[in-house]
This record gives C-alpha cells, structure tokens and sequence, in this order.
C-alpha cells in the first residue's frame, strides 16, 4: 500500500454551494472526514449525499467553497486526486460486457499499472473480495452482490488511499451485504479511509467511528458516533441489573438523587434508569443503590440508536 | 380499449411534458422552412415554383418517415422490454391488443400531427402554382398509407426483438431491401440477359421482374413521381396505398400472434460481446487480450467495435461484396475480367463502406458509454476528457484497417485511375468542401448521439443535407453567382467553424454526462 504523508482530515469540506438550475442541491455544507477512519453519510433521498460525494470525487465542480482531498484542491489538482481516489457510485456502472479478469485489467491499465504488476494487483483484489474463482466470468452473468464485489475490486485497483461509496449495499440480498460490510471492515484494518453513503443505518452503527448526518443540503451533525448518540440528549439512561431485587426496588431508585424515572423490564431483574443531564453521576448512583442494601450484577449505558438520532436530526421529505 | 386508452393517454401526456418533442417538431418546421427556401432559389431557374416546394416538402417528409420507423416506432415495444416494465403492464390485465395498440396509436397520432404541421405551407404551394388540391390530397393519403405500413412493420421487430438496437437494425435493413432490392435485381437479371446467360423466359427471370413491378407498384416513391406528373388524374386511393395499408395490417396481425411468444422471459438488457471470444490464452487469440498500456483505446476496439473478431469477419465480408461485384462487372463485359477494374470497383466499394463505417463508429462511441452507464467510472480516470475522447476515435479507427487494406489493394491494381482522381479532385473547390462537410456530419453524428437514444446517423445526415441545400441556395442565388470557387471557400470556412464549435459542443456535453 502507498507510503504517502496523510493528513490529519482526508476530506476537508468548506461552505460548498451546488445547485441544479433553480433546484438548490447544497447549502453551504462543511465537514472534515479524519484519515483512516470509516465515515458514514446518511440523509434522506434528495438530501444531497450522491451530489456531495460526485463534488468530493470530481465528477462536478462545487459552484462555490472548497473541497480539498489529501490536502489537495478537487478542481486544481483534479487529476491527482482522482489518482489517490476510488469512486464506486450508486448505479451498476460496468462494462457487463466484459469478464471479471478483462474489466479490472482495463481500469488498471487506465491507471497506468504495467502488465506484471496488474497481474499481482487483480490477484490480490480478487482475494480480498473473494471472486478468485470468477476471474474469467463475463460481469453479466454474475449475481448482483458479485457485481457489487466485482465493482469493489475496480475501486481498489489503483490502491487508493480513499474510497467514496455511494449505496454500495443497496440492492443486496442480507448475505452480500454481510459479505461486503466485512470486506469494508477488512479495508479499514489495511488503513484505508472509507467515506460511505448508506440508508443502511444499523449497519453504518455498527461500522462506522464518526458519521455527517445531511438533509436538505444543510450538515446536521458531523462528528463521531459517540458525539452523535449523545447529541442533544436531554437524559441519559442506564441498565441496571439487580441481584434478587426486592418488592419494592422500583420506589427505592426513583427516590435516589438524579433519577427522574424507573421502569423494570418485563420478565427480567433489570430496570431502565432515566436520569437527568447534569446529574447523571453513575458512580454516586452505584454508590447510592449499595446504600440501600440492594446487590448490582451489572449496569450498562443505553446509547441512543443511529435511528433515533437519524429521525431526530432530520425533518423527512425530499429538500 | 380501456387499456388502450391509458396508454395512450400516458404516452401523449409524456411526450407533451418533454422538452425534446417540442424541438423536434420545431426543428421538423425549421426544415420545411428550409425546404421552401431551397425550393424558391431553384425556381429562379425552374419553372412551377408551387409543385418545386410540394415535391421537396414530400421528399421531406418520406425520409423523416423512414427516420421515425428505424428511431420512434422501432422502440415501441423494446423500451418497455428494457425498462422491464412489460411484465407489469401484463399483470395489470392490460391485453396484447391493447399493448400494441395502445403503444403504436400515440405514435401514429403523433407524426400524423407533425405531418399537419406542413398545412399553411401546402396551401402555399398550390397558390403558387403548379399543385392542385388532387394531388395533394393523393400524395398525402399515400403517405400516411405508408407512414402506417413502417408503423406496423417497426413494431412488429420491436416486438421479435429484445433491444431497441436490433428492432431498429432490422427495420432499417427490410426497408432498406425493399425500396432499393427490387432496383437492383431487376438490374441484375437484365444484365443477366443482355449478356446471354439468363433466358428471358426463365422462370427466375420473369418471377423476378414481376415480383420486383409489383413491389415498385406498392412503393411510395414512385408513387410520389406519379403524382408530381403534370395532369395527374388517378384514383386517391391507388394501389399503392390499399398494399400499404394491407400489408400494415398483416404485420399488426403477426405482432399480435407472436407477442406473447416473444415477450413470455422477460430478460434485463445488457451489452453484447459480439464476436469476441472470452478465453485470455490459448484460442483468445479472437478474445480481447491483455489491456493495452492505452486502456481506451483497446477497450473501444474490442467492446465498442468488435476487436479482431470484427476486423477478421469484415475481410472476409468486403472480399465476398467486392467479389460479387466484380463477378457482375465481368459478367456485363462479355466474361472478361480485367485487373483494372478489378481496382477501381475495389477503390470504390472501400471509399463508400469507408465513409458508411466511420459514421456508424462516430453514433456508437459515446452511446454505448450513455446506455450502460459507464460514462462517469472513466471519467473519473486520472485523464483528461480530450484524452478519452482521442482514445476512442483512435479504437473506432482501428476497426477501418480491413477497408484500407482493401482500398490500397485496389490502388495497386489500378494506380492510374487512383493518380487521374486524385489529381482531378485536389485541385476542385467542391472536393474541399465536401470534405468539410463530412467531417461536420461525423461531428454532428457524434453529437447527437448524446442526445437521442437512436437514429442519431440518418438524423445528423438529414440535417447536414438541409443545411448544405439551404446554404448552397442561399449563396449562389444572393451572393456570388458566377463566381462559384468563391462560394465554396466560404461554405467551407463556414462549416470548419460549425464543425469545430460541434466539436467543443461534445466536451461540454460528455462533462454534463458524466456527472449525472
């Protein structure tokens, strides 16, 4: 892989405006996606995801602000970026025509890769997306979670430092989507930034240490994980399993200093504890409950789920 | 019918709703405009200025019917097969009459509406004289007549075939056999004759020119010469027009007999290997190989143009068309083959299906890209855009090499007449400028080739020949008469600056393409 200095923030993004004749497609949008890291980017259809992506990837030009990639200007150094870049874009973008082995020999050759070293390089994407054994298949004969693999090779074929994927799990069967989101696991272990635009969210949770929430052309949240399902939350909430609970440990937590409400989940000996922000000391509160002389197995902070901050943060309906 | 009717009624609202419908009508305007004009200058030498511009308008209006048969109702059935959407509009209890009907019936209407359109310009021509009302209404019924034959005739290929590409490829060949076949077996038996080898009794012979009267009898371009006679007093309804007609209807019959055969798998289209091998060793030697260190340029080769495959299928198909033809040459001279002219037919046979190949590479180019979408993952190749379009031109000219080889073997077995032409035509100010006009039409192919999904060639080449008319009239009858060297320098500058403003038309163009 490419020993190239790195810069802190991949993909730094500044006030960008695009706009489609009178159709306002970005409202100046500015986000960072830090080096090495698996960056999500969701919104709503119509939010702008595929038109940020193409303006970062250099198929458009922003009509105002700055894209810069590895430090690089998309417009200036355009070509360079594209070098650095791999662009897998939402729709099956491929030569079916051609066979597995032929199609990522063009686009190496196109990167400028001689003949042994793309040898070395398809081998080694094919292994990595596991269709070794398709190597002389023609694209159009294969499933579409392979074509999306077969796709995955191509991006990879020039070892780009970044990936842009647009939907890249979209339309997939649940078997090729866990197939490809461990491919993706396996790229972010080699180092790669992978900046991904999915509506997939349990997956991009799941996936993902940071995250740019878009709707209607406007940057909701960009940051990490953690700082979104904290984001505006007005409580926090704990799960707290109790050892032999008595009658009445519902009365006894909700007296405790902080909680604002207890509710024991059905069937078990554990109870969800909403405590208000600001005074949600979960020592004190472990302290407190030992105080009563009840016994803790175990607690755990609940995190608000990429869903819920998803639904939060946008308003729906197609900007 | 009420499926008919939903049909239709989505396909004329969808057709009022785009942009390109309107222009094509105005542009259908703008070349009977053009028409007029051309026919007016000419009447300063002719005389019947009113029957000049009928006769051009109806030459019009013929060939934008064979370019809608081959392009608007070649597709009436394959649009819906490669948008997969056939097998809804089944499930929804639409019938297959209702499918075909309601698919052809709005594209009737619609060029029958185009065809209105000429109304204030027919009046006009028979004010100006030299037209009366009989004949245009029998050149008009002829031509719907006709117009409803291709209809008919397109829609049934549309429905035998998967792919818009095919039904437009063998509509186009079947009109294309039966307006110029009969010509030409009719020559050929005749020829067969006057050197003594066919019998004129013998059944091939008189079967043959039968067949061929009666298929002249149906055609409308003679039909259109019968009615632009002075005096012409026939019957509206010709024969003509009742085979036209008939024959419309067999085929409607057969497209509805065969429609649930043909559309019973729905398949999603994709893009063909044609000839190519997929082996990479051994017998691949037919395959695409190994990328070349210019990836474009192989990838146009092989999957745009055919690779080797094709190069090697087209030595073999133009020595059996050259061979025919100096076979028939040999024949009229009493059986003497003479190398000479075994040169000169080469020569010529090559020039033409040169210039027929060149327009055919530059209407696939960049369409095949626009189709399957991939337009935008070589766009984003570290390469400029100038670079990708030279790759491409540079594959598509790898797949002349067989008619080149063929040319220059011509040009060795008759090197005078290559010198005596080559000599005459270098030194003639119409040869420059036809040269300029060619290049402009290739542009022009290319061009519209990103803007319609087919028929961007006999379009590019209806509207280069407008154009050239209107200019050619334009110049000679105002500008420079007498002086005709001088017209020609300017036509030509005028069509080197169109041809270069087409040519940067294209980049802009490909850029807006691939960011969609």
């Amino acid at each position: 892989m490419s020993s190239d200095t790195v810069p802190a923030n991949v993909i730094e993004v500044r006030d960008v405006h695009h706009s489609f004749k009178a159709q306002k497609a970005l409202r100046g949008i500015h986000f960072e996606v830090p080096s090495g890291s698996l960056h999500g980017f969701v919104g709503p259809n119509g939010a702008g995801k595929t038109t940020a992506l193409k303006l970062v990837c250099t198929l458009l030009r922003p009509r105002s602000g700055s894209i810069s990639v590895f430090g690089l200007d998309v417009v200036r150094d355009v070509h360079e970026v594209r070098r650095r870049i791999g662009f897998m874009p939402d729709h099956f973008s491929m030569y079916r025509q051609m066979t597995v082995f032929e199609y990522l020999d063009f686009f190496a050759a196109a990167y400028g890769l001689m003949a042994p070293v793309r040898d070395r390089i398809i081998r080694d994407v094919l292994e990595l997306t596991d269709m070794t054994s398709r190597r002389e298949s023609l694209i159009n004969g294969l499933s579409r979670g392979m074509q999306q693999r077969v796709s995955l090779a191509r991006v990879l074929v020039n070892d780009p430092q970044l990936l842009l994927l647009d939907e890249p799990a979209s339309g997939l069967d649940p078997r090729a989507r866990i197939e490809l989101m461990d491919i993706l696991r396996a790229l972010r272990e080699m180092g790669k930034t992978i900046f991904i635009s999915s509506h997939i969210l349990s997956e991009l949770a799941e996936l993902c240490g940071s995250v740019t929430i878009i709707d209607r052309g406007t940057i909701k949240f960009s940051g990490s994980m953690d700082e979104l399902l904290e984001h505006d939350a007005p409580e926090s909430v704990l799960i707290l399993t109790l050892a032999d609970p008595p009658d009445n440990a519902d009365d006894q937590l909700s007296n405790l200093l902080g909680v604002s409400q207890v509710e024991r989940l059905e069937g078990s000996s554990k109870y969800r504890v909403t405590m208000e922000r600001g005074s949600d000391d979960t020592n004190r509160l472990i302290r407190d409950i030992l105080d009563t002389g009840m016994n803790v197995r175990g607690f755990a902070q609940e995190q608000k789920h990429l869903n819920q901050a998803f639904m939060d943060l946008t308003e729906g309906g197609v900007g | 019918m009420r499926g008919v009717l939903a049909l239709m009624n989505r396909s004329l609202r969808s057709d009022e709703r785009l942009l390109r419908t309107h222009l094509f009508r105005f542009g259908f305007v703008l070349l009977t405009y053009a028409t007029v004009t051309v026919a007016h200058a000419q009447s300063f030498f002719f005389g019947a200025p009113g029957r000049m511009v009928f006769s051009a308008l109806q030459l019009l209006n013929m060939w934008c019917i064979l370019l809608a048969a081959v392009s608007y109702f070649a597709t009436t059935i394959t649009e819906e097969k490669e948008e997969m959407t056939l097998g809804l509009l089944k499930m929804a209890g639409v019938s297959r009459l209702s499918l075909l009907l309601g698919k052809a019936a709005p594209r009737l209407v619609t060029a029958g509406l185009l065809l209105t359109a000429q109304l204030p310009f027919i009046m006009l021509t028979v004010t100006l004289g030299g037209v009366s009302i009989h004949q245009v209404v029998a050149a008009y019924t002829g031509l719907i007549a006709f117009l409803f034959l291709v209809a008919c005739l397109a829609q049934l290929f549309s429905v035998i075939s998967l792919q818009s590409r095919s039904a437009a490829f063998r509509t186009g060949l079947l009109l294309a056999l039966y307006l110029v076949g009969p010509a030409i077996a009719r020559g050929a038996v005749t020829s067969f004759i006057a050197v003594g080898k066919l019998n004129p009794n013998h059944w091939i012979a008189t079967s043959t020119i039968s067949l061929t009267s009666w298929l002249d009898s149906t055609s409308i371009f003679l039909r259109m010469q019968t009615i632009m006679m002075t005096g012409f007093a026939q019957p509206t309804i010709s024969h003509q027009v009742v085979s036209n007609l008939s024959a419309g209807l067999i085929f409607f019959t057969i497209s509805w007999l065969v429609f649930d055969l043909c559309t019973r798998n729905e398949k999603p289209a994709g893009p063909s290997r044609g000839l190519l091998q997929t082996r990479i060793g051994g017998r691949g030697w037919l395959g695409a190989g190994r990328a070349w260190p210019w990836a474009e340029v192989w990838k146009t080769f092989n999957f745009t143009v055919g690779g080797r495959s094709m190069v090697l299928a087209k030595l073999v198909l133009y020595a059996l068309l050259i061979g025919s033809f100096v076979y028939v040459d040999a024949v009229s001279w009493g059986n003497r083959f003479q190398i000479d002219h075994l040169g000169s037919i080469t020569m010529l046979t090559m020039f033409t299906a040169l210039l027929i190949e060149i327009g055919v590479h530059a209407s696939r180019m960049f369409r095949t890209e626009i189709k399957w979408n991939t337009l935008s993952s070589i766009y984003i190749l570290p390469q400029s855009i100038r670079a990708m379009v030279y790759a491409k031109v540079l594959g598509c000219s790898l797949a002349l090499i067989p008619g080149l080889v063929y040319f220059f073997i011509g040009v060795l077995f008759d090197p005078d007449t290559f010198l005596e032409s080559l000599n005459d035509l270098l030194t003639e100010y119409a040869f420059w400028y036809a040269v300029c006009q060619y290049i402009f039409v290739v542009h022009l192919i290319a061009l519209l080739s990103l803007y319609v999904k087919w028929g961007a060639l006999p379009l590019a080449v209806g509207i280069a020949w407008f154009i050239n008319a209107f200019m050619m009239s334009v110049f000679f009858r105002f500008m420079i008469v007498g002086n005709n060297e001088g017209a020609f320098v300017v036509l030509a500058v005028c069509t080197v600056i169109a041809s270069l403003l087409v040519h940067l038309w294209i980049g802009t163009r490909l850029h807006q393409l691939s960011a969609k």
